[in-house]
């Protein structure tokens, strides 16, 4: 759907050219939801901005649908713009127009629909946001949450097949956070809605994406599904990342016994391993840390246990026997 | 009453009044009309904006400020020529439209153009990512979106008006400034004095009250 292909961008600044981003090649799958995350400055802004046009890489391919964007005439571009919904950290939105105005904008652009079909549309649209009731008010008079309701709608109106989500939760509470990706999950179920989310917080990336890629100082240095990402991360960048959103165990207290860390993902967290081994090898387990949860829709857990007994290397086996992914704890 | 005010003819009063209200009106109009666009040009073209021209912007830039760096008594006196040219006379209302056009319709662009730069960057990119053309973000984002800003340049505009139009009454524009002078000033009646500086007074006020609801209105932040 979405392919970046070996894509840089860099900036004149004083200092000369700066890099925002260095070689990034990925793909993105028709109707996934995809996170890029990484730190401020890492390029994240600059990557999302790319699939759209509004920076122009320095060097590389942008493909949306196989065809190559940077070589879209400016009339092709508008065109193409319009069948990729943005939303923003800010929100974006019209502060002297009221919301029904606000969502209507995007379709007077377009000028294909009458008057009377464009206000039947952004009633549609401001019912599926939720936001029916608030059509005549203006955006300083609502939450930070019903505003990005109202750029979602916006987004929408003419009816994208792409989803981009710049920081769209960054300057929300974690209550609307949840219930903003809970409507952006909703709409990609669906309407089959391509979704590029940009976002500096795990949680996010836990809550919503299929796969994310991360972004550390302009390079891409890890990308696979949220799960094997944020249970086994490999790069330096995502370990960090990772520890800060308190999504790895905390550290173990010291124990005797053989120390292992245990991650697995799907079925296997709900079944009775952990007992059934300690049945089986006549070893006591005992629990360190730990943390049972979801990634997006698929159950996971992950702790370090102590292994006490002299049937530890048969647990070990066991326990790799059942899909369980055993690590000596450093 | 009578002896307080001995000099005051009513119906020249009110003639100067109606003289200054025209050329403050209309040069007020072709102002907004002639300073807008090219407040829009001078944003447009600045540094990281829409239509970036580095080159385009410091000459438009360049003119402007050397319009607004001619005091306008002498605006007055160095655009004789091209008043008559425009309006056949140099004299009169008529006569002084032209002058008050050109001094203020600079400085009323650089209003304009303060006040499209605070428009928020976010509402553009966002009119952008829709796939709005450059006439389209300008028209329908930029505009609205800097209407109070605008509208209050409007009115500082208005009330430096007022002042031009006092002074063009040396040139013999007729209007208030010119009662003042020439009855006030210069044959020391000081009635007439006071009379038309509290209409002007007055005038002031009125466009700063209506200036001010009117941004009220069009505020939603």
């Amino acid at each position: 759907m979405i392919e970046l292909q070996n894509v840089s961008k860099s900036f004149r600044s004083a200092a000369g050219q700066t890099a925002a981003l260095s070689d990034v090649s990925l793909s993105i799958e028709k109707g996934e939801v995809f996170g890029v995350i990484g730190r401020s400055g890492a390029g994240k802004s600059t990557l999302i901005r790319l699939i759209n046009l509004l920076e122009r890489p320095t060097s590389g391919r942008v493909l949306v649908e196989g065809v190559d964007v940077t070589a879209l005439k400016p009339a092709e571009l508008r065109a193409f713009r319009r069948r990729v919904g943005m939303i923003f950290q800010h929100f974006g939105l019209l502060s002297s127009q009221t919301v029904a105005a606000n969502v209507a904008f995007p379709l007077k652009l377009e000028g294909r629909l009458s008057q009377a079909e464009i206000k039947a549309r952004v009633a549609e649209l401001l019912d599926r946001v939720g936001l029916a009731d608030q059509a005549k008010k203006y955006p300083a008079q609502l939450s930070g949450g019903q505003k990005q309701r109202v750029g979602i709608a916006r987004a929408l109106a003419t009816g994208p097949d792409i989803l981009l989500c710049d920081e769209a939760t960054s300057a929300l509470d974690p209550e609307t956070t949840r219930s903003i990706l809970d409507l952006i999950a909703d709409l990609n179920r669906e309407l089959g809605l391509t979704v590029v989310l940009i976002t500096h917080g795990m949680e996010v990336v836990r809550q919503v994406c299929d796969r994310v890629a991360v972004l550390d100082r302009g390079r891409l240095v890890e990308a696979g599904t949220t799960a094997d990402v944020l249970l086994h991360p490999t790069a330096e960048a995502t370990r960090q990342l990772v520890a800060e959103a308190d999504l790895a165990e905390e550290t173990a207290a010291p124990h005797d016994g053989r120390i292992v860390r245990l991650s697995y993902v799907g079925d296997a967290a709900h079944r009775p391993i952990l007992a059934q081994v300690a049945r089986d090898t006549g070893v006591d387990i005992s629990i360190l840390a730990g943390r049972v949860s979801r990634i997006k829709d698929t159950p996971y857990g992950q702790m370090t246990v102590a292994l006490q007994g002299a049937g530890a290397e048969a647990a070990i086996t066991g326990l790799r026997a059942a899909g369980v992914r055993v690590e000596e704890a450093a | 009453m009578e002896a307080l005010f001995a000099n005051i003819v009513w119906a020249d009063i009110l003639k100067a009044t109606n003289e200054t209200l025209i050329m403050m009106g209309v040069s007020l109009v072709l102002t907004v009309l002639l300073g807008l666009p090219i407040g829009v040009l001078l944003y447009l073209t600045g540094k990281g904006r829409l239509l970036a021209q580095p080159v385009a912007h410091a000459v438009l830039s360049a003119v402007v400020n050397l319009l607004r760096s001619v005091p306008f008594v002498i605006l007055l006196i160095v655009m004789i020529p091209v008043t008559v040219a425009l309006v056949g006379t140099s004299l009169g209302v008529q006569g002084a439209i032209p002058p008050l056009v050109v001094g203020s319709a600079p400085f009323f662009a650089r209003l304009v153009e303060t006040a499209l730069r605070e428009v928020d960057r976010g509402v553009i990119e966002a009119s952008q990512a829709m796939g709005a053309t450059t006439g389209q973000t300008v028209f329908r984002t930029l505009l609205p979106e800097a209407m109070p800003g605008i509208l209050a340049a409007v009115t500082v505009t208005a009330v430096a008006l007022v002042s031009y139009t006092a002074m063009a009454g040396v040139v013999g524009a007729g209007g208030l400034g010119d009662l003042a002078i020439r009855f006030g000033y210069q044959r020391f009646q000081t009635d007439v004095m006071v009379v038309t500086v509290a209409l002007m007074l007055v005038l002031v006020q009125l466009l700063q009250i209506i200036g001010d609801r009117l941004v009220a209105h069009f505020s939603r932040r």
